[in-house]
Parts: C-alpha cells; sequence; structure tokens
C-alpha cells in the first residue's frame, strides 16, 4: 500500500515534527486543513512535549484553530443540556453518539475536535415522539429537498437532520447505527442495554467502549461522503488507545463486534487505521478476525481505493485514481446501506444534481 | 417567588449605567438597558428579593417615583432577566 | 526586497509559476494567477511591500486567481478565486479579478486569523491612537479612510480592524482601500497624492477599485496602535461635521454582533471586546463635505488622550 501522508506520519510520531522543515510545516498544516485537523494536531503535539518545535511563523494557525475548537466544545456542551431539557419532556432518555458522546464522557477522543451535528440513538418507538419534543423546543427539518426528506423518511427510515430556528445547531436522530436497509443490522436494543452512564452529567448515556469504537468503524465504511475520513480515523485511533488500557478490551471488542455483526467493518476499520496511525492492535485480534478478511484481489482493490479515499482531501495526498477511488467508496457506502433498486435511481438523482444536490444534503 | 441569581458563570461590563452581560455556559451576550441594570443590581446586593421590594429598591436607587408605569417597567426588565438566565426563577 | 524592485517580466513569470511570495501586514500570502489584471493590479498598488523568492518555504495562505476551465472560457470569460485549490466563492466575471483577490484576502484573514478579533471597520492612526470607523456599507466609510490616509494618517486598515487578543493593540494590515462608485472620483479629486487603479464594472457593490496605501503606512505596517476612538461615519449630503457621544454598550453590542469572529472566541470575544470599549472614546459622526470631517478628526486627534 502507498506510504502515508505527512500528516498521518505526524500524527502518529509527533517527534518527527522536532526534524521537520519549513516546508514540511507548510505542507503540514495545508494537510491539516483540508483533513480539519488541525486542533487535533496541535492536541497531539503537545501531549508528546512537542509543541515547542513549532516555528514562530506557524503557531498561529494552531492557536486559531484551538480557539474553534474550544469554542465549539463549550457549544456542545450547552446543546447536550438543550437536548435533554427537550427530550425530558417526552420522558426520553439521552444517549449520545459519536463526537457530542466523545465530549460529554471527556474522552480523549473529543480532545482538539470540530463538531458537526449532534447524534442521538432513541428506541424505534419513540421516534415520533422525540421528533415532537424536539420541534417544540427548535428543532425543524429545514432546508431539505422533498427528495430528501423522502429519502431519509420513506427509504432510510430515519428522521431527516433537524436544525434549530436559532442556534442552526443540528440534531441527528437515530434509532439504530446503522440503515434499516443496510446488510449488517446491528440490534439497538443490544446497543442500548450496554450503554453506561457519564459521571457529571446525570440523564445522559453514551455506548460502551466497545460500542463506541464499532460505531465509528462502521460509519467509517457506511457513510458516504468521506471528506474527514482522517478525522474519523484518528477518533478511532484515539478511542482505541485509551480503551486498550482496560484489560480484556480485544478479545471483548472482537467478541462484540461478533454479536452486532460487525466483524467485517471492524476488520477493514483496523487494517486501515493501522496503516494511517499505525494504531497498536495485538496479534491475537487478526486471528479472530481473519475470517472477515477478503480473498486477496478483493483486497488489494479496497485497498487501491481505501488508502486513497481516507488520505486528506489535498493535493499533495492525491494521485490520478484518486478520483476514482473517491467515487468507489462512495458508491459502496451506498451499496452497503442501500439495496440496488433503491441505490442506482438514488445515484442517479445526487449525480445529475451535483453541486446542488450535496449542498441541500449537507444542510 | 423569589428568584434566585444562577450558579453559571457571568460576564458582566457596566459603562455609565448600561451593562453587557455574557453567559459563559451559553456564548450569549446580552445588552441591559439602565432599568434592566439596576434591577439586576439590587436582586445581586440582597437575592430573594420578591419583587415589590425590588421595585421600591430599585425605584429609590434611581431616584424615581413608584408610578405604575415603572411598576410595569419592572415586571417587564424582570422577565428579560429570567429569559435571558440571569435571574433563575424558583 | 520591495514587489516594485521585481521588472514585470519576472513578476508575471512567477505569477504564473510558483507563485508569488509577497507579506502584507502580519500574514504571508503566495498568489498564483495567469490573469493580466492581476499582475497589474499587484505592480500598480503593492510596491511597497515586501516579496521574497518564490521558493520561500513557508506562507500563511495560498491563493490563486485563475480562470476555470471547461466550455465558459470563451462563452463568459470567468476567474476563479481558490485557497489551496479550494474555491469558497462562485466564479466572476473576468474583469473582477484584482477586486476578487482582495476579496479573497479578506476572507482567508477573516475565516482563520483567530488570534485577532476582527471587527468590520476601517482604521487609521495619528499621533499615537488609533481611530476605528465600523459603518454598514454605503455609509462612506471607506472614503472617508481613504481620505485621513491622504491627510496623513497612517492608514491601518480599510476593511478589516485585527485587535490582539494578548496585547489588545491595533495590528496593521495596511492593504490597497477599495472604493466604490463615487467614491472613486472624489478621492481621485481630494489628493494628488492619491493613486487609483483601474475600475471593474457591474460587481456586486457596484464599480470598484483599488487607492494605493501610500508609502508611509506600508513601512509602519509592523507597528501596532493603542486604540483610541470608535466612531461611526455616516455621510448626509448638506450635513455640518458633528460629532455625538455614543453608548459605551450599544457599541460593544454592535461590534459583538458585526465582528467577523466574535462569536468563535468565547468568553474571550467578550473581554477583548470590553476591554476595546474600556480604552476608546466612542461617538457617532456626521458629515457632508469631506474636508470638514478630516478638520474634525484633526482636533481629536490634537485633544488629550480619550
Amino acid at each position: 500500500m502507498n506510504a502515508p501522508d505527512l500528516l498521518s506520519r505526524t500524527l502518529r510520531a509527533p517527534d518527527a515534527a522536532r526534524a521537520l522543515s519549513m516546508g514540511e510545516w507548510d505542507l503540514l498544516l495545508r494537510q491539516a486543513h483540508h483533513a480539519g485537523l488541525t486542533s487535533r494536531l496541535y492536541h497531539i503535539l503537545r501531549q508528546a512535549g512537542c509543541d515547542e518545535a513549532i516555528p514562530a511563523p506557524a503557531r498561529w494557525h494552531f492557536e486559531a484553530a484551538d480557539t474553534l475548537a474550544a469554542r465549539q466544545q463549550v457549544a456542545v456542551r450547552w446543546e447536550i443540556a438543550q437536548v435533554k431539557k427537550a427530550l425530558g419532556t417526552a420522558g426520553i432518555p439521552l444517549l449520545l453518539l459519536k463526537g457530542a458522546a466523545y465530549v460529554a464522557a471527556g474522552l480523549p477522543a473529543a480532545q482538539g475536535r470540530l463538531f458537526n451535528d449532534l447524534d442521538i440513538l432513541v428506541p424505534r418507538e419513540a421516534l415520533d415522539a422525540a421528533e415532537s419534543a424536539l420541534m417544540l423546543a427548535g428543532w425543524h427539518a429545514t432546508g431539505l429537498s422533498a427528495y430528501d426528506q423522502r429519502y431519509y423518511r420513506r427509504w432510510m427510515h430515519e428522521i431527516p437532520p433537524l436544525q434549530h430556528v436559532q442556534r442552526a445547531t443540528v440534531i441527528d436522530v437515530h434509532h439504530a447505527i446503522l440503515p434499516d436497509t443496510a446488510r449488517s443490522r446491528p440490534d439497538p436494543a443490544r446497543l442500548r442495554a450496554q450503554a453506561v452512564a457519564v459521571p457529571g452529567l446525570p440523564g445522559v448515556r453514551v455506548l460502551c467502549a466497545t460500542d463506541r469504537i464499532l460505531h465509528s468503524a462502521a460509519h467509517l465504511f457506511h457513510d458516504g461522503e468521506l471528506p474527514h475520513g482522517l478525522r474519523d480515523l484518528s477518533d478511532l485511533d484515539l478511542l482505541l488507545r485509551d480503551a486498550a488500557r482496560e484489560a480484556d478490551f480485544w478479545p471483548r471488542l472482537v467478541a462484540r463486534a461478533g454479536e452486532l455483526e460487525l466483524g467485517r467493518s471492524l476488520f477493514h476499520a483496523l487494517r486501515y487505521v493501522r496503516h494511517f496511525l499505525a494504531t497498536p492492535v495485538p496479534a491475537s485480534v487478526d486471528v479472530a478476525l481473519a475470517r472477515f478478511a477478503p480473498a486477496r484481489p478483493v483486497q488489494a482493490l479496497l485497498d487501491a481505493v481505501f488508502t486513497r479515499a481516507l488520505a486528506p482531501m489535498h493535493p499533495s495526498c492525491e494521485d490520478r485514481l484518486t478520483p476514482a477511488a473517491r467515487l468507489a467508496a462512495y458508491v459502496r457506502a451506498h451499496w452497503l446501506r442501500m439495496p440496488p433498486r433503491l441505490l442506482l435511481p438514488h445515484l442517479l438523482h445526487k449525480a445529475f444534481l451535483g453541486e446542488d444536490a450535496r449542498e441541500a444534503k449537507a444542510a | 417567588m423569589a428568584d434566585s441569581i444562577p450558579p453559571r458563570d457571568w460576564l458582566l461590563r457596566v459603562w455609565d449605567d448600561e451593562a453587557v452581560a455574557f453567559d459563559v455556559a451559553s456564548g450569549d451576550t446580552h445588552y441591559l438597558r439602565p432599568l434592566t441594570r439596576a434591577l439586576f443590581q439590587t436582586c445581586q446586593a440582597d437575592p430573594g428579593l420578591d419583587a415589590a421590594t425590588i421595585a421600591a429598591r430599585t425605584a429609590t436607587a434611581l431616584g424615581v417615583a413608584l408610578s405604575a408605569d415603572f411598576l410595569n417597567a419592572v415586571d417587564d426588565g424582570l422577565d428579560s432577566l429570567r429569559r435571558i438566565g440571569l435571574l433563575q426563577a424558583p | 526586497m520591495k514587489l516594485l524592485q521585481l521588472p514585470p517580466a519576472e513578476l508575471r513569470r512567477q505569477l504564473a509559476g510558483p507563485g508569488v511570495w509577497l507579506r502584507t501586514g502580519p500574514f504571508s500570502v503566495r498568489v498564483r494567477s495567469h490573469v493580466p489584471h492581476v499582475a497589474e493590479g499587484l505592480t500598480q498598488l503593492y510596491g511597497q511591500f515586501e516579496v521574497r523568492s518564490p521558493h520561500e518555504a513557508f506562507a500563511d495562505f495560498h491563493v490563486s486567481v485563475d480562470r476555470p476551465r471547461g466550455l465558459r472560457r470563451w462563452l463568459r470569460p470567468q476567474v476563479n478565486f481558490a485557497v489551496d485549490g479550494v474555491p469558497p466563492f462562485k466564479p466572476l466575471p473576468l474583469d473582477q479579478a484584482f477586486p476578487m483577490l482582495e476579496w479573497g484576502l479578506n476572507w482567508c484573514v477573516s475565516t482563520r486569523a483567530h488570534q485577532y478579533l476582527i471587527i468590520h471597520a476601517g482604521v487609521v492612526e495619528k499621533n499615537g491612537r488609533a481611530a476605528i470607523l465600523p459603518a454598514p456599507p454605503g455609509s462612506g466609510k471607506s472614503t472617508l479612510t481613504a481620505a485621513l490616509m491622504l491627510s496623513g494618517w497612517r492608514l491601518l486598515s480599510d476593511e478589516l480592524t485585527l485587535i490582539d487578543r494578548r496585547t489588545g493593540l491595533v495590528q496593521p494590515l495596511p492593504r490597497p482601500v477599495s472604493l466604490k462608485n463615487q467614491s472613486i472620483d472624489i478621492i481621485r479629486a481630494f489628493s494628488p497624492d492619491a493613486f487609483v487603479n483601474r475600475e471593474s464594472r457591474d460587481t456586486v457593490k457596484g464599480t470598484v477599485a483599488h487607492l494605493r496605501p501610500l508609502r508611509d503606512s506600508v513601512r509602519r505596517q509592523h507597528e501596532p496602535a493603542r486604540p483610541g476612538w470608535v466612531i461611526f461615519p455616516r455621510w448626509q449630503a448638506g450635513a455640518a461635521a458633528r460629532l455625538t457621544p455614543r453608548s459605551k454598550a450599544q457599541t460593544f453590542m454592535f461590534l459583538a454582533e458585526n465582528a467577523f469572529n466574535y462569536s468563535h472566541l468565547g468568553a474571550d470575544g467578550f473581554r477583548v471586546g470590553s476591554a476595546l470599549i474600556d480604552q476608546t472614546a466612542c461617538y457617532d459622526f456626521e458629515y457632508g463635505i469631506l474636508d470638514e470631517a478630516v478638520a474634525q478628526f484633526e482636533r481629536l486627534a490634537a485633544e488629550g488622550s480619550a
């Protein structure tokens, strides 16, 4: 597989920052900016005591990114409090997913991170009540085309993202971590059963450590857009390093992956998180997950796709195959999420509308 | 029916008889016009007063009469303070 | 080395190749462009700014102004501004290439430079104190900023007032002053020192051109200034020049709502903004005749500290 980029190499070995030339710092910042990882990189450098190696002209870039990340943490905490209040009126317990969960639980994966939407998990039976409670509190399904609304409700059995009228913050309400139409069906009841309380935040729960990791792994390969693939890998890397401090973690992770039908996602995720970020993974895990490995030619193809699609979206990290690789990753994610009869019209619709369709989806 | 000063962090700056307040938890910034500022000052000095006492003390502090208009304005001001979160209704 | 020392052919070669590395205030920029208007604009308006070898290793911003590929090249000539390959805006007509570079550089600073509280305002300095001039478009802020620069005030910026979060001082960024519509002729007539480049018509702001920053303003671009006044100018035909004190609290709220990045700075935005208001005298300023406006500012500068 091709060698990882300067950004990945610095994230996984921050000491290397001491030997970078000014030209490399220039490139590093540009890759980090495109990947949404400037504040994460700063955090990693600080943790390793290498931030004094940052040359004076580059310093403000890191500090400015850090300012944004710190501000967003405050905003996420506030948003969590508002969502908890809103759902509380309907008696629905709050279970946070992804970035908001990392912040709530004070995990290393919250450090230096930028946040988009706030993701929550509710029981399927509570979806309507949750949507009503949130709408009463000011979150509405705005800014989406009629097509996109149908996509979410009818085809993916999800509520479209809800945006707050004043704060413009967005909540994604999920009843499962993968769409109903996907080929893997991790049982949400099992996830909720193992969810853990957050110390210091009564009434707020998050997925347990193994489940957080499995969700991150599944999300990586089932989400069509990969503009922040490396950032998601970095989160996964931090989650794994942190969770691995517990005894028995790896066998529990593998077992849980089996229970949740996410063995293949975990296999792929570990492969690529190691490729980019050299996350330590015991050999026993490779043995246990070997049955999920695809045939060699398929593996070679997947490697060609994902070592490109997950790299920072910067010209210096791309080659002439990268556009095709990104398209392949996009199609594959949708293939995993939707049956063929839904997939083709969906892809045609998105391709035909081009830019506008993507903007509408991101709204 | 006494309001309390909330435990959350607030930053306050006063210029002449107006003020601006920053709610650290939400990141919101608010403007306090002279009466609202004076009401808050009264509540800060002595939390837990009822509306009538707040009105009376603020009127004294401002050197104005306790007219019906003033009392209405006090109600509006206290509502504002509760709405933005500087005062918490019990 | 200054940009004016670069032979024009060399400037064009660098722009079309590795890019020109130049420094504006605290920011270094690498600019690439094949568009002649850009080379011309840089030559005419950025002569006093520092350039270095195109192989200079580090730049804060990597920007390009170039024509997009595709059929449109011949149908309706357009130009794209991009930051490290990513265009933040839609393309504009080719005629607006140089203003687009200016708007693009403003965008880079205002979306990234969070070491400053960035206020949408012009700012000039005299006798050690800076006058910050926030104003909605059409209020005559740029005309006044330009006139003050041409009357002996140091230009710190025409558009982005940078308040250093750590020191509370105004950081200069004395790039060309953007002028619109009638302002262009007014300023050309105002002073023989005024050099205004070619006009771009039919922009979203009307007809636009840029005024070259004076040599002294550029020379002193690394000298921060202490804020002295926040003055809201409003041009009104026939009005006598009048300075009226303004509520500090309301001025603060205006800045909080209109600064580019106040909400990104959290509690520090509040702290820096309040410290600014603490140090400054706040006014509304109405005027009808530019000379009278300048005279009023001279009187302010001559007074003791705020």
